[in-house]
Formats: structure tokens, sequence, C-alpha cells
């Protein structure tokens, strides 16, 4: 170490200085301190150390300044932690006056190059401006394509390339070896054309100028992400040129493209998610493209949209972004009116509402959930309302409120009404009409439809279906199956609020209807509260979740119970009842809150179990219409007697039909039900014996209980009056029929 | 909920209560019913009403397919439980695949407030739709994705808009 010290003289300095005296005097004058001070090294690593020595002549005394500080000996060395590039001086005073010197040690870091190139793929034939720099650097050279030696920062150009081709930089300093830096530039003979899918829908409803209605907040539209969705790029011929679906934000990235070639990006109407293994397509059933085919895919399109103008591609970049593309609302600034034949956005707006209730269905389920493809059929022409079936698909009309989710359907004919045999494929049909409903304005009427596809999934679906309202007291299967369609909605758009869009005098209007406070548009109403109403279940299932509230439970626990193997397994049906007692079994800390809440909105749960055995309410209903939830008929016993009430064709409304269990035993069994004369009970809303007041059936029962239900065939068989006239019931049923049920 | 394995005497397998269409809510505090009383080239629908709730007025209003639309039906004042009737001649417009009606129910609640707003719908199907001949279109596909099933439209629609304008080439 010593003889390193020895060897490696630092920059040192001797500065004499003479005494400011005034003149000569008589004696000699005293000898001028000299000063000589030197590192051990000049440039060391940041952090390192450096001894410094130093000697005076004819001083008395020395001061340090610069990068170390006070008296030092006359002579002397010391030991310097070197963080940064330092310089030290010392000042030595002696008789004669005063000298100093100065040694440098310069600190260095790792070299740090940097090189960058103006475009990372380019396409054949071009060159590319490359500029680099560095960071502790003192020299710097080129590599690979890059040659010869070159300041620590520059630019210059490239030569034409023709190949993928990597630039270098390797820059060093006096104390580290060279450190490279590289860019590879892809070139080649194709390009990939990148472009972020965006849909625009209006913004949040907003009272209008005479402040009577709610209206869409057409001036502040909103514009989000289709993820997942379908792009190609056409060529002039109209052939796909290239295709692939974009990522969870919707950017899309399609190689392989001939740069002398106008291609026209086209969007089409369906998505394909490989993480969760979604599989949704928006076809429009008012445009077939094959009338032979019964099944909605293989007879309706997609939508596709693309841009006035085709794309003209540059000639130097391989990677070429087209931007964001926005699909429109319709909207028009200039009419103040909804343009159909503008409406592109529609069908994209479904589906990015479709993935996203997908996605935060799918935490709630865990594992990995099992979809399947969901075709989902809008137009603007789509409405419902027809009196009876069947649906003419192909003119878009349907029955009931013109949205709706199922699990199949009978085949599309030739002429387009659904006639034919079923079919499983998992549809919703969506209105679009502007004066019926525009459901693809907001999305509560697609995330709602999208609960019960994921119900059919996922949980169960046990319910009449069926048009329904929130003025209904309905079948505790309905309100279950609805008021969570409704509240999974909720969770998925993180409020209560259903946006309704409706004509009223020719303009579009928002009715924003509220199950949790139980208001249309902040009006209070008066809709029934309890189990036999599905806004109590969605209000229920809200204030669960309610951020604001009191219970605040997650979405994945509020939906818990719907996914458990015990829930699916059942004997007892999905209602109200079994939901909230099955939530206090899962949520035992919460269990009293939940209890609470569900009592004060006529769910009884204290106390109870999943067949509500201890529910009190009965509704519009007498009591012996209502309750017990479930009656128990017993094997080999006398008969029960039942009693259900309504009006033909009331089908889904509390007390149409009567709920029963029977304990079975593995073993075969008749069941009876005997209703008095000129009626005709049905079993399940599905069995009965046309014109005949008795219905029987016989089979195994399985061990355990197994849930049954009975009515009057003309007022639970059918909503339509098409299906009750199968019933032939000889007689108009009364307000209410009672049933002797037994199983022998 | 379990199958039950019981058969019924007429030899037809019993599901338990399935699923049928699911929609969504919709509004009846109107009470709503129609009635179709005669179709053809004009059609007469008529209209009753059992309100649940109080409306300060009701009117039937001609939705698409609807080129006429006579006598005018309306009523004010309207308080639930009593009934109320109309009828209403309707004729289609030229190619209309069908009409609807809307029967819309208004009623200030809160003067500070917008109105409660509720629509009922009835569509009468005209059957008198022209329908498009339909051609499968030809696959222009180069590689299908996995949605091997899907058709798509022989042209797209014209709308998509790029920002910046087109793309810009670089």
């Amino acid at each position: 170490m010593r003889g390193a010290l020895l060897r490696i003289v630092a920059i040192a300095s001797v500065v004499l200085a003479f005494p400011g005296c005034g003149g000569g005097g008589g004696g000699a004058a005293p000898a001028m301190p000299t000063v000589s001070i030197a590192a051990s090294a000049a440039n060391v690593r940041s952090g390192g150390s450096v001894t410094l020595t130093w000697s005076s002549a004819n001083a008395t005394s020395c001061t340090a300044s610069g990068a170390w500080s006070g008296t030092q000996a006359t002579s002397g060395s010391l030991t310097q932690t070197i963080t940064a590039t330092s310089r030290y001086t010392l000042s030595c005073t002696g008789a004669g006056g005063s000298g100093s010197g100065t040694a440098t040690v310069t600190a260095w870091s790792a070299p740090q190059p940097l090189i960058a190139a103006d475009a990372n793929a380019i396409l054949t034939g071009n060159s590319v401006t490359l500029s680099w720099s560095s960071k502790n650097a003192s020299t710097c050279a080129g590599g690979d394509a890059l040659s010869g030696s070159l300041p620590t920062s520059g630019s210059q150009s490239s030569a034409l390339l023709t190949t993928t081709t990597v630039f270098s930089v390797s820059c060093g300093n006096p104390v580290f070896g060279a450190v490279k830096a590289s860019v590879t530039v892809a070139v080649s003979s194709t390009f990939t054309a990148t472009f972020a899918v965006q849909y625009q829908v209006p913004g949040p409803p907003v009272v209008n100028a005479a402040h009577t209605q709610f209206v869409p907040d057409w001036v502040h539209p909103l514009a989000k992400p289709v993820p997942f969705v379908w792009a190609q790029m056409r060529d002039p011929g109209n052939n796909v040129a290239a295709q692939g679906f974009a990522d969870a934000n919707g950017v899309v990235s399609l190689g392989g493209l001939n740069p002398s070639v106008k291609y026209t990006p086209v969007i089409l109407s369906a998505i394909q998610d490989p993480a969760l293994g979604l599989d949704f397509a928006v076809l429009n059933n008012t445009m077939p493209v094959d009338t032979s085919q019964p099944t909605y895919r293989a007879r309706y399109p997609v939508y596709g949209v693309g841009p006035a103008t085709p794309y003209t591609p540059g000639l130097r970049l391989a990677v070429q972004s087209l931007g964001t593309a926005t699909i429109p609302d319709g909207w028009s600034t200039t009419s103040s009116t909804l343009v159909d034949a503008n409406r592109l956005a529609g069908p994209f707006a479904l589906l990015a509402n479709a993935v996203l209730e997908a996605q935060i269905v799918s935490g709630a389920v865990g594992g990995t959930p099992t979809w399947r493809p969901l075709s989902i059929l809008w137009s603007t022409k789509n409405k419902g309302g027809l009196s009876a079936p069947p649906n003419e698909m192909d003119q878009g009309l349907v029955t009931g409120s013109g949205g709706y989710y199922n699990g199949g359907h009978p085949g599309v004919d030739a002429s387009g009404n659904e006639t034919g045999a079923p079919f499983a494929e998992d549809l919703e049909f969506i209105s679009g009409d502007q004066s019926f409903e525009p459901m693809d304005l907001y999305p509560f009427v697609l995330t709602h439809e999208m609960g019960h596809f994921t119900q059919t999934l996922f949980s169960t679906r046990s319910s009449p279906g069926g048009d329904h309202s929130y003025s209904d007291f309905e079948d505790p299967t309905q309100a279950w199956i609805e008021g969570n369609a409704s509240g999974i909605a909720a969770l998925v758009l993180n409020t209560p609020q259903q946006n309704r869009v409706v004509q009223v005098s020719g303009q579009l209007v928002v009715v924003i209807e509220d199950p949790s406070n139980y208001t249309v548009n902040g009006n209070p109403q008066s809709w029934p509260l309890g189990w036999y109403q599905e806004a109590t279940v969605t209000r229920l299932m809200w204030e669960l979740f309610d951020p604001g509230g009191a219970v605040k439970l997650t979405a994945p626990t509020v939906l818990a119970p719907m996914y458990t193997s015990a829930w699916k397994a059942g004997p007892w049906l999905n209602t109200p009842w079994a939901y909230s007692v099955q939530l206090a079994k899962l949520s035992a800390g919460n269990a009293t809150a939940i209890a609470t809440l569900a009592d004060s909105l006529n769910i009884r749960t204290t106390g109870d179990d999943e067949w509500g055995a201890a529910e009190t309410s009965v509704g519009e209903r007498s009591a012996q219409d209502t309750l017990p939830a479930y009656t128990t008929v017993t094997l080999g016993a006398s008969a029960a007697t039942i009693c259900s009430a309504g009006a033909p064709n009331d089908y889904n409304k509390e007390s149409n039909v009567r709920y029963f269990r029977i304990l079975g035993d593995g073993n075969s069994h008749t069941v009876t039900i005997q209703g008095p004369s000129g009626s005709v009970p049905v079993l399940n809303r599905h069995s009965f014996t046309a014109g005949s007041n008795t219905f029987t059936a016989s089979g195994p029962l399985a061990a355990g209980y197994t849930a049954l239900a009975v009515g009057d065939c003309s007022v639970s068989l059918s909503e339509f009056s098409t299906g009750t006239a199968s019933c032939n019931e000889p007689v108009s049923p009364g307000a209410e029929q009672c049933w002797s049920v037994s199983a022998q | 909920m379990r199958t039950l394995t019981l058969k019924a005497a007429a030899g037809i397998a019993l599901v338990a209560a399935g699923a049928a269409l699911a929609s969504p809510p919709a509004q009846n505090g109107l009470g709503a019913h129609f009635r179709i009383v005669s179709t053809g080239t004009s059609s007469v629908v008529e209209i009753r009403l059992q309100p649940k709730a109080a409306f300060d007025s009701v009117r039937v209003e001609a939705a698409s397919g609807v080129a006429t639309l006579t006598p005018p039906c309306e009523f004010a004042g309207v308080t639930p439980g009593a009934r109320y009737n109309c009828r209403v001649n309707l004729s289609a417009r030229q190619g209309a695949a069908a009409m609807t009606l809307n029967l819309v129910g208004e009623r200030t609640v809160d003067p500070d407030r917008p109105r409660v707003v509720e629509v009922s719908h009835f569509t009468l199907a005209t059957g008198s739709a022209p329908v498009a001949p339909a051609v499968r279109s030809a696959d222009k596909s180069v590689t299908r994705p996995a949605s091997q099933a899907l058709q798509t439209p022989e042209q797209p629609a014209s709308g998509l808009i790029f920002a910046p304008a087109g793309g810009t080439p670089k």
C-alpha cells in the first residue's frame, strides 16, 4: 500500500505567498512557507478512500479547506472516504507569510451508458437515428453496428437497414471497466397496427331544463374501453388480412400487414378473454345471414364497425399506432336526437359490461369457473310487449319487457319465428328500440340479465320467470331470483340505482329506480317490503354491501351463499329466507347484524331456517294462503290441505303456487293432488291432467326432503292465456283454491 | 332444486319448477292490460287500467311502427283501485313489423323533484314486414378465432372515429 502511495502522485500544487509587509528591512526576511500535498490516488470508486499526505516548510500552522476543514499539523497524513469528486486544500502560515497546496481526487461510479433509436421496429430499407448518453463515463466507443470512438453523448443516423440490427455503445472511466448498452432495431417487411378501442355512452342522468325529468347527459358522454374485443384489418377487397382480440384494456395489436396496402380496421361485437375463458357476442338478430339456421350464432352476424376511410400505412415504422378508436353513441348534436343508424356503440357497451360482471362474479365464485358462450341479441329494432309467443326474432319482437336471459330457446324457423325444437344456447335479448326501451344506453338491464346467466352457471335458478314489477307481491323464488339478479347488478355497478330509459312525448327520459330506499326519481314509493318483493332482496343485498352502510360486507361475501354446495344441494329452494339464513351462517361474526337487517325488511331470519319456517309476514294474502312457506306432507299420513290464490295467468305472484315438502325414503310413492270440482291442479307449474281436478304422479322419492309446488292450472301454468288454455279448466278459479295433497 | 323422479299418471316426467325467461323488472303501478279487439288494415286495441298508484295523467302514445292512433286516449287524476278503459284505432307504418303503444303515466310527488314516470308497452305484430333474403356471407377470414360459429357482417358500418383522425403514420 505504501508503495502504491509512492507511485501514485496526486495533483499537487504549491502556491507561494508573500507577507504583506511594507518594504524591505534591515535583516534577512523569514522564509516563506511552502506546502506539498498529495493523494494516494487521483481517481477512486465512489465510497472508496484515499490517503492525503502533506508536508510544509517554514510554516507554523496549517488550515484545511475545500473537502476538508480545520487545523492540521504542518505535516502528516489522513485517510478520507471519497463519495464525490473532492478538492483538498491546505494553507500554511509562518513568519514569512503563507503558502498553500491542493490535491484533487475524482470519485467515479460505474459507467451508465444509454442508447436509443427513434424507432425500435422499422420497415426494410429505412434508417434510424441513434442517440446515446452516459453517466460516469470518460470515454465511449461504438459496438455491433455502431463503430468507432464516440463522445460520451451524441447521435447519428444509421445506414439503411435490411435486417434486424443491434447497435451498442460501451463507456468506461479510469476506475471501472467499460459498460455496454445496446438497442435492437427490428426490421421487417410487414407492419403491426395498434389501436385502443373504446365506446361512447351518455353520462349519468341529469335533470332537464324544465326540472321535470331526468335525461341522459348527452353533453358529457363517457368513453370506456372495450376489453378483449374482436378486431380485424380488412384489405380493399374486404378480405381479412389480420385479426385478433384486444387485451384487457381494449388495446388491439394486429401484425403481418403490408405497408403498401390500405386497410380498414373493423371492430366486431364479440369478445374473448383467455384468462376467464369468456366467449360473448352481440348478434344483430334483425339481419340474418342464413335463415335456414335455427340457432342464433349460425343465423345472425355480429356487428362490425369501421372508419369512413381506410388507414394508409406509413412506410417507415413496423409498429404503427392508429390512435384511439371511439365507437360513437349516435347522438346528433345537430338535431338533438339519437339517430338509430349511428348507434354503433350499443353492442360494445353491452359487451364491456358483460365482461365487467363476469370478472366480479368469477372472483366471488372462486376457483376457475367455466363460462359458457353467451349470445346477446340486440338491435335498434328490438322490443318487447308482444301479447303472446312466439317471438319473431328476425323482426326483433318478443313478449315481455324486452329484456331477458334464458339458457335455451325454440329453434327459429325460416320466417324468423321461434317455433322449432329447442336448442341449448345461452342468450340475452336486449331491447334497443328508442320508443320502447333502449337498454344499451345504461347498463342496468344487461347486468341484471347477466345476473341470471351467472345464477344458471354457478348457482341455482328455480323460478317461474316471466313478467314482474316492483308493485307486485311475488312468489318467493321469483322475488329471490329477480332481486338477486338486480343485487348482483348493484354490486357490479357499485350503485343501487337502476337507470331505465323510456320515451315520453317523443323525448328520451331516464327513470331512476332505487330499491335501496324505495324511490323513483327520488320520490318515495309504496312498493311491498318483504320476502314477496324482489326490490326487498336487492335492498338487502345492497345494504349488506353498502360501503356507507352499517354492515359493509364485501361483494364476494354478499354473494357467497349462492355458490356453496349446501345452496346448490338444497333441497330448500332459492328464496330470500334461504339466502339470509345461509349468509348468517357463513358470516358468523356478522350474524346478528344480518338477521336484524333482514328481519327489518320482513325477511324473517332470526330463529329461522332455510325453509322460512318462522316467517310471520303474510304480504297481501291471508295466512292460510301464505304460510307456512313449505307445508310438510308426510308419507303415509292423511292428506294435507294447502291453499293457493290468484287470478288466471297471474303465474308468478304471491300464493299462485304453494310449496310443500315430502321426506322421501328412496322408495317409490304416489303423490295425489285433489282439487275442488271444476279446478285443475298443476304440480310444479308444469304437470297436470287437462280438465281434471285430480292429479297423480308416482315414482321413487329420494331420501331426504323434496320440495314441490301446487297451484291452479289456469293461474300458475303460464302468464299467457294461450298457455293456460291447455288446462281445459271447467270453472274459472276463485280467489282461493285449497288442495288435498297426500303421498302414499 | 332436485328433480323429482315421480312420473305423472299421464306419463309426463316431472321436474321441479324450472326457470323460464328471466326479465328485468317492469313497472306495473298502472295496472295496465291490453286486449286486441280486431286486427286488419286498422287494428283496434282496448286499454284497461286498474292503477295501484295515483297518477296526475295517463295517456296512450304511439310508439314505433304506428302511423296513426285515434282517438286520443288520456285520463287525468287517476286514482288507485279505480278502473279506466279506452279503445284506440291503429294503423301501421308501411313495412313496419309491429306497432307499439306506450301507456305513459306521470305523477308529481315533490315539485322539487323530477316526476315519477311509468310506461307500459304493448306491441302488436303486423305480420306484414318484408323479410330480407338472407344469404350466408362468404367467409373472408384468414384464420378464424376461437369463436368458430360467429358470423361476420359483409361490410362494417361506417362511423368509427380515430383520434388522431385516421391514425397518423409515423
